[in-house]
């Protein structure tokens, strides 16, 4: 399948080497208007505009990989030159962008769209996953999340197209914490309470750099979740509280290992029999040394595009519903008069 | 991959009574001189690990020549005895009554609650990960038989299970239990048992006599897809690098194949296996040491070794086995591999 890739940064190499090891799909071309002489893939065609690239190469496949602004746009006229669209997060800059680009996919239902939601993916997510499944630790009670990064250099960071409101859409919250949010909805299905307080705490930016997150669902599980850009130790940490046990995600394969080792920890609680262990259970503690999430999607966007299936995973409706929550954060935390106050507090209001 | 590191309160002591294990090495070294270096049958092999066959002698046990390979470090017993005059030891030497009749029942409950029940829970948790689907599983490593009593407890719609080890007869005399076969069956008939979901083989690898051919039975045995799941000891471990020819691990016949990291990868590489975990979840390593240098204190250990053994807290030997587990340098094996569909 002629395939062509919109963005060739960060991501844009990233799923380069990917679509590389894969057989079905064959580079043809790359659209990108920002790239230095040295940075041109020397084996595919190189071109200035998505249109011109999507025209000129006719790809079955387009991988878009675009800043937030430029993404709605892009998949919208990919879907309509009849090409198979992978996304990658956030959809869009906002609700509307996710539900302008569901309206055209509603129009060309042969053709198949995913999102970037690798971390669904991720080994000890997948681990953790299989043990929910299998029920033998009972039903999650609740789940909280950490997922921050330091930022970075301070000019660099601050004067980021990711930190521009207007290319965007959002802070912290949009660009990495809408993976845990995705995580959250992985496990626990969907949310329909959220509260949520943003800061901008350190950077000078004008988006958050922080965000706390409260959810809950109708089956009463409740989530927490602190989205960082002032974690100054990258960290990604998800707890999953469970009937007869826990499950602990921390540290995550990357390209730089700046997150950690990615491991899984499992506590049991501990039976009547076993008093030494009350409050301090033993742990089994599972490492994993590669991660396969960027390929195992790229294998499933490729096996419903040759088997005709519908995308079942990371598809527009969980891109939807996860923008629907981050949506719902945003105003939420603009409505003071929403949330319950502290009468000790309130006085001290000015 | 991944390997798994666990948090356990358990001394070898517990499952090994000290007092009981002197006379069952004396019986053993008796029983491999009169029964196995007698027999006039003992074959040279090459490296089980990687097929080389440039080794040199490290040592001699029981008047059993330990080599180990140039190319992947494994240790091994060359020349060796076959596999039918092993089975005849294992069913009717003094030394492995002994450990049935005396040692096994004595430590059953410590064995049952810290080994085996842990061990289930981990073999349930693999098969809802890789294959919820089993219908069938194969078991051929000795000593099973708390494990299967614990699968069954713990799971009431498990796989059925056909044991097929060469004593499992006498294992699992008197013992009913429903979904369990006891078939006796040769390495070179397995396959007939399948095409199963799932192949045990746990402490059988070092003892065995060819492991390639186990090898081949069990991928010959399993469907596409099937998992292979597998322990063994492994002389990349700390306390048998440390300890070498004085380690009390290291004995035939239990202890042929005495594979490196190196040589157990190149071996399920050859087979075409797919390794999904490769973790080494020993507790025992750093006591071991311990209990050597307390038992041969003028030897000549490693200073550093000594040291950190002799003098630091407990807190700091726990440090070291947990440190042992995670970057897989304990030497006690564990794997679990898949068959390619």
């Amino acid at each position: 399948m002629k395939t062509v890739i919109i963005g060739y940064g960060y991501m844009g190499q990233i799923r380069k080497q990917v679509v590389d090891t894969m057989p079905e799909l064959k580079l043809c071309g790359i659209c990108d208007p920002f790239l230095g002489p040295g940075l041109i893939p020397v084996d595919c065609a190189h071109y200035q505009d998505y249109r011109e690239a999507i025209d000129d190469v006719r790809p079955d496949v387009v991988f878009v990989c675009t800043p937030n602004r430029y993404t709605p746009d892009i998949c919208i006229y990919a879907l309509e030159q009849g090409c198979h669209v992978f996304c990658e997060k956030p959809p869009g800059r906002n609700l509307n962008d996710i539900q302008r680009i569901i309206e055209v996919e509603g129009k060309y239902p042969h053709l198949k769209l995913m999102f970037g939601f690798n971390h669904r993916h991720h080994p000890a997510i997948v681990e953790a996953k299989s043990f929910v499944d299998a029920g033998r630790l009972g039903r999650i009670l609740w789940t909280r999340g950490v997922y921050g990064k330091s930022g970075g250099r301070d000019r660099e960071f601050e004067g980021s197209w990711r930190n521009d409101p207007d290319i965007s859409g959002g802070g912290i919250l949009l660009d990495q914490g809408i993976h845990m949010l995705d995580l959250f909805r992985f496990f626990c299905g969907e949310f329909h309470e959220v509260y949520g307080f943003l800061s901008t705490a350190y950077w000078n930016v004008s988006v958050e750099d922080n965000a706390f997150v409260l959810l809950r669902n109708e089956q009463g599980q409740v989530a927490q979740f602190h989205s960082s850009a002032t974690l100054w130790k990258h960290t990604f940490r998800l707890e999953i509280g469970l009937e007869r046990g826990y499950l602990i995600v921390e540290g995550l394969l990357s390209k730089t290992g700046s997150y950690g080792r990615e491991k899984l920890i499992i506590g049991r609680k501990p039976g009547d029999d076993e008093h030494a262990a009350l409050g301090n259970p033993r742990e089994e503690i599972v490492y994993f040394d590669t991660d396969v999430s960027w390929d195992l999607q790229a294998r499933e966007l490729v096996n419903c595009i040759t088997h005709n299936l519908p995308v079942t995973d990371s598809s527009s409706l969980d891109a939807l519903r996860v923008m629907e929550m981050v949506d719902a954060v945003y105003r939420q935390a603009k409505v003071r008069s929403a949330a319950a106050s502290v009468p000790g507090g309130e006085r001290r209001l000015p | 991959m991944k390997t798994v590191v666990i948090d356990r309160d358990l001394l070898e002591l517990e499952i090994k009574p000290y007092a009981r294990l002197e006379e069952y090495r004396r019986l053993t070294e008796e029983d491999v001189r009169e029964r196995l270096l007698t027999a006039g049958e003992l074959k040279p092999c090459p490296c089980p690990g990687c097929r080389s066959s440039a080794s040199r002698m490290v040592f001699e046990k029981s008047g059993m020549c330990y080599r180990e390979c140039d190319d992947c470090r494994s240790v091994y017993v060359s020349p060796r005895p076959p596999e039918e005059a092993l089975v005849d030891f294992y069913r009717n030497s003094r030394s492995a009554c002994f450990w049935r009749e005396q040692i096994l029942p004595e430590t059953e409950e410590t064995r049952r609650e810290k080994v085996f029940r842990p061990r289930a829970q981990w073999l349930l948790n693999v098969l809802d990960r890789y294959r919820p689907e089993a219908r069938l599983g194969i078991v051929v490593g000795y000593h099973n038989d708390l494990l299967v009593e614990e699968l069954t407890r713990q799971e009431s719609h498990l796989f059925h299970t056909i044991v097929t080890n060469a004593i499992a007869d006498i294992e699992f005399r008197g013992s009913k239990r429903p979904n369990v076969t006891i078939r006796p069956t040769p390495v070179s008939a397995l396959s007939s048992l399948g095409p199963a979901d799932i192949f045990l083989a746990f402490d059988i690898l070092d003892r065995c006599a060819d492991v390639e051919a186990l090898l081949s039975a069990a991928r010959a045995t399993l469907a596409p897809g099937g998992l292979l799941l597998a322990s063994t000891i492994s002389i990349s471990g700390f306390d048998l690098q440390v300890l070498w020819d004085r380690s009390e691990s290291i004995y035939p016949p239990e202890r042929l194949n005495l594979l490196s990291t190196e040589g157990l990868i190149a071996l399920f590489e050859r087979q075409g296996f797919e390794t999904l975990e490769f973790s080494t979840p020993g507790v025992f390593d750093v006591e071991a040491v311990q209990r050597a240098i307390d038992k041969e204190p003028e030897a000549p250990w490693p200073r550093f070794i000594r040291y950190v053994v002799k003098e630091r807290d407990q807190d700091a030997i726990n440090g070291l086995q947990e440190y042992l587990q995670k970057y897989r340098l304990s030497s006690f094996v564990r794997m679990v591999l898949r068959k390619p569909r």
